[in-house]
């Protein structure tokens, strides 16, 4: 059971990771809008001219 | 260069066999040539000499989020939007400008809005938000806008420059992402709780039980200290008000619960609750954040649709008109009014004659003449030729400027929903048991009483109410959104259910709004000659009876005129072959109709018959709305005769019928009949349709109407309100659905719980579980509205 003691804060670790990714992303404006980015990723590059 | 191929796309309609697609909009036409019409030449020759052919490239196939539609030739100046004073209306000292662009359709569209930085000079970035056609601009400082906004013009959109109202916009924004902070960090310590919490279910003791069970608090501190402050916030403000509402009880269970099992955290007992409560948090947050969305979405579209009606005035001064917004004016202002705009102002006729419609003052559509010096009011439409007006009053003290205040002075009265008038007798009989049970065990074991009471408050916690109203509320929101029909608030939904009267009104509700032709009698002479009479006298004029006849007679040739004049308000002149030929109002007792003969030296060749057509569905719609058990009649402020038979016509008895009313007598019919829902759109309508228990504004109505209204209906289809009626109705059955639900369990749970034969474990089951039950509830809804709404596959 002792391997809790290691396992243990490191999920916690991870989850505050996340968390603290989540937090930068909302500050980040990613969650704004969420249709527009979605068609525009569908439009390749500019052919070199 | 070689032509661009024709999409073959399932959203751009391939031509009809033998029919031609045009080569910039891509919709089948019938002609000759590569396009539809000049403004689609024009913008493919723009495109194509600005190195943007490109477009057609990537629109080859592409996915389309709306019909395309062929380009809107109106070419509107925007140099007003680069004077000092208006300027600032639409610039953020920051340099950011907004503009709502018609017109956008597919991804090239985004393609190419979003390469104005490189296509015009001044914008340093530019992001375009499909969903509402929004695209927002970052300037450079000292930019001019005109150029942008007339170049995104030439590139075959229409651009509407958005007020720049900063501070309600940002000051929204600012408190959604807030709420979705707190939304995150509660799921993210709501999941991490549940990891703790399984080995204690799980049955884990002794150190490592208390570590989890210390753990569990540590994760919940932030749930309980930041996430949950909402209820907190409101929760004192209705209790500081004596009033009740669903966070009180949700306050007080979050708080006494962690009270409650910090205490027993202490004291070695096993109850904690730390999991439980942060998923009731997590849950609430999340449906509240979920209505708040599609609120905000309905909000911001019917802003939008505002600022098509933005007005502009065009000032004199020296000779030269500058635009303006109508708010600027002053009185004496000299104001040139073109064909088929609004009067900024009230005022006197300085210059010119015209024909001016007052439909919004009188419902009548037919057009009144006025000339040098007669009084005219703000909002009458010009249907005339350009004249000079002399403002006499401001906008603000002009008949629609009273009527503007009006409507915003009164304030609807709060009208409180259904659920929260039951859950708040409810609510009262839970704390008071709650407050019972625990009084009960004080004096022998209150640790005991302590622990029923929070398993009471925790397991009957509202939820169906709390989580499932709101829910309910946005999903039918949101179903009606995406057929077009933009619902302002729930609550308006709520009172969808209870009308039981259903009052139209005449012009451009039930009717098109616009004159046709309905038929051509030729008493004398040669038909086809007659034809070609009439058309050559009606080729040029403004007037909507002209504007129905020149639809009518469509490909007919026209004769060589002389002297060809309008006649202000009696009718057209002009000498054909030497003879001299007129069009004027015919009285014909025998209809209701509007009725203009065709007369030559004196006697008459041809009646011509015009209405205003019924739209196609209306019979049917009305039909179906007094069998849902609705009273239904027509407001119009139009003529007895034409409102009778027009009552006919849609299936009413004649006393269902109310012709000749001003705006004020609308509202006070509105007003007298209970559960009340008016549809309408011209501005008379506007006083009716806030007075009205409902207000249902229609496709292509004026901005007051907008604004008042609790529902917009962006296509005019009249079966949008029995869709609905059906919806406000179904939504109600949901509701007391979840409403069933959730005391049947609550009556379990509670029953339970006053007994004290729940255990932790049984009561982190139970709560969830009714949960679940009631948001599945909430997402099927019923099975007429799911057929009703059928989403578009």
């Amino acid at each position: 059971m002792s391997v809790v003691l290691i396992l243990l804060p490191l999920a916690l670790l991870l989850a505050l990771g996340f968390v603290l990714g989540f937090v930068w992303s909302v500050k980040k404006d990613q969650y704004e809008e969420g249709d527009t980015p979605a068609i525009r990723m569908l439009i390749d590059d500019s052919k070199p001219e | 260069m070689t032509p661009p191929p024709v999409p073959a796309t399932l959203a751009l309609p391939t031509p009809q066999s033998g029919g031609l697609a045009c080569r910039h909009c891509g919709l089948a036409f019938i002609g000759s040539g590569d396009f539809c019409c000049r403004g689609c030449e024009n913008v493919f020759t723009l495109l194509n000499a600005s190195g943007l052919g490109e477009y057609y490239d990537i629109r080859e196939g592409a996915y389309c989020f709306q019909p395309p539609q062929p380009v809107s030739w109106k070419g509107e100046a925007f140099g007003h939007l680069d004077s000092p004073e208006v300027r600032a209306v639409y610039v953020t000292p920051q340099g950011e400008a907004r503009f709502f662009v018609e017109g956008i359709h597919c991804v090239a569209c985004l393609w190419l809005l979003e390469r104005l930085p490189r296509l015009v000079p001044g914008i340093r970035s530019c992001r375009l938000d499909v969903s509402q056609s929004l695209l927002t601009l970052t300037l450079e400082a000292g930019a001019a806008l005109a150029p942008i906004a007339a170049f995104i013009q030439g590139l075959g959109y229409r651009p509407h420059a958005l007020p720049a109202d900063q501070d309600a916009e940002e000051l929204q924004k600012r408190e959604q992402k807030r709420a979705l902070l707190r939304l995150g960090l509660a799921a993210a310590c709501t999941g991490n709780i549940m990891l703790m919490a399984v080995p204690l279910y799980g049955g884990a003791t002794g150190a490592f039980g208390q570590l989890f069970r210390w753990l569990s608090l540590v994760i919940y501190l932030p749930v309980a200290f930041w996430g949950a402050v909402p209820f907190y916030r409101t929760a004192l403000g209705a209790l500081r008000s004596r009033q009740m509402n669903i966070d009180v009880p949700i306050a007080l269970a979050i708080v006494v619960g962690s009270l409650v099992s910090t205490f027993n955290l202490f004291t070695g007992s096993p109850h904690i609750y730390f999991d439980s409560l942060a998923a009731l948090v997590f849950l609430l947050l999340a449906s509240r954040y979920y209505l708040r969305q599609v609120q905000l979405r309905s909000a911001r579209s019917s802003q939008l649709l505002q600022s098509f009606f933005a007005p502009i005035a065009h000032r004199l001064a020296d000779g030269t008109a500058y635009d303006v917004p109508p708010e600027l004016l002053k009185v004496g202002d000299l104001v040139r009014v073109d064909n088929g705009e609004r009067l900024p102002a009230d005022g006197v006729v300085r210059e010119g004659a015209s024909q001016l419609n007052a439909a919004w003052l009188t419902g009548e559509h037919l057009p009144v003449a006025v000339k040098a010096g007669d009084a005219v009011h703000a909002g009458t439409v010009n249907e005339g030729p350009a004249f000079v007006l002399e403002v006499g009053k401001l906008l603000g003290e002009s008949r629609l400027g009273q009527i503007l205040a009006q409507l915003e002075r009164e304030a609807r009265s709060p009208i409180i929903g259904m659920t929260d008038r039951v859950s708040r007798h409810f609510l009262t009989v839970v704390l008071v048991m709650a407050v019972g049970i625990f009084l009960a065990f004080a004096a022998t074991h209150p640790a005991e009483g302590l622990n029923r009471a929070l398993s009471l408050l925790i397991v009957t916690c509202p939820c169906a109410l709390a989580l499932a109203t709101p829910l309910t509320f946005s999903y039918a929101l949101a179903r009606a959104y995406r057929k077009g029909y933009v619902v302002k608030s729930g609550e308006a939904l709520e009172r969808l259910s209870q009308v039981r009267s259903v009052f139209f009104d005449k012009t451009g509700t039930l009717t098109h709004g616009e004159l046709v032709v309905e038929g051509l009698t030729h008493v004398a002479g040669d038909p086809l000659r007659n034809r070609r009479l009439l058309l050559t006298l009606e080729q040029s004029s403004l007037h909507p009876i002209a504007r129905a006849i020149r639809h009518h007679l469509e490909g007919e040739s026209t004769l060589p005129v002389e002297g060809l004049e309008e006649q202000v308000g009696v009718g057209l002149r002009g000498r054909v072959e030497g003879r001299m030929l007129e069009v004027k109002a015919v009285p014909d007792p025998a209809s209701v109709h509007t009725c203009v003969g065709l007369l030559e030296d004196g006697l008459l060749l041809t009646r011509v018959v015009l209405r205003d057509r019924l739209r196609s569905e209306a019979p049917s719609v009305v039909q179906a709305l007094r069998e849902a058990g609705c009273e239904v009649a027509i407001l119009s402020g139009d003529a007895r005769p034409v409102v009778a038979a027009l009552a006919r016509e849609v299936g009413l008895p004649e006393s269902q019928a109310l012709a000749a009313l001003s705006p004020e007598a609308k509202h006070a019919r509105v007003e007298a009949a209970p559960f009340s829902l008016m549809v309408g759109d011209g501005a008379n309508d506007a006083l009716a349709l806030r007075k009205a228990h409902v207000g249902v504004a229609m496709h292509g109505g004026m901005d007051l109407s907008l604004k008042v209204a609790d529902v917009y209906l962006s296509h005019p289809d009249l079966g949008a309100l029995v869709d609905l009626l059906v919806l406000g109705r179904e939504t109600r059955k949901v509701l007391w659905r979840n409403f069933g639900l959730s005391i049947a369990y609550n009556l379990v749970g509670g029953i339970a719980a006053l007994g004290g034969w729940i255990n932790p474990l049984a009561a982190a089951v139970i709560m969830p579980l009714s949960s679940i039950t009631v948001l599945l509830s909430s997402t099927l809804s019923t099975r007429e509205v799911r057929r009703r709404f059928k989403e578009a596959a």
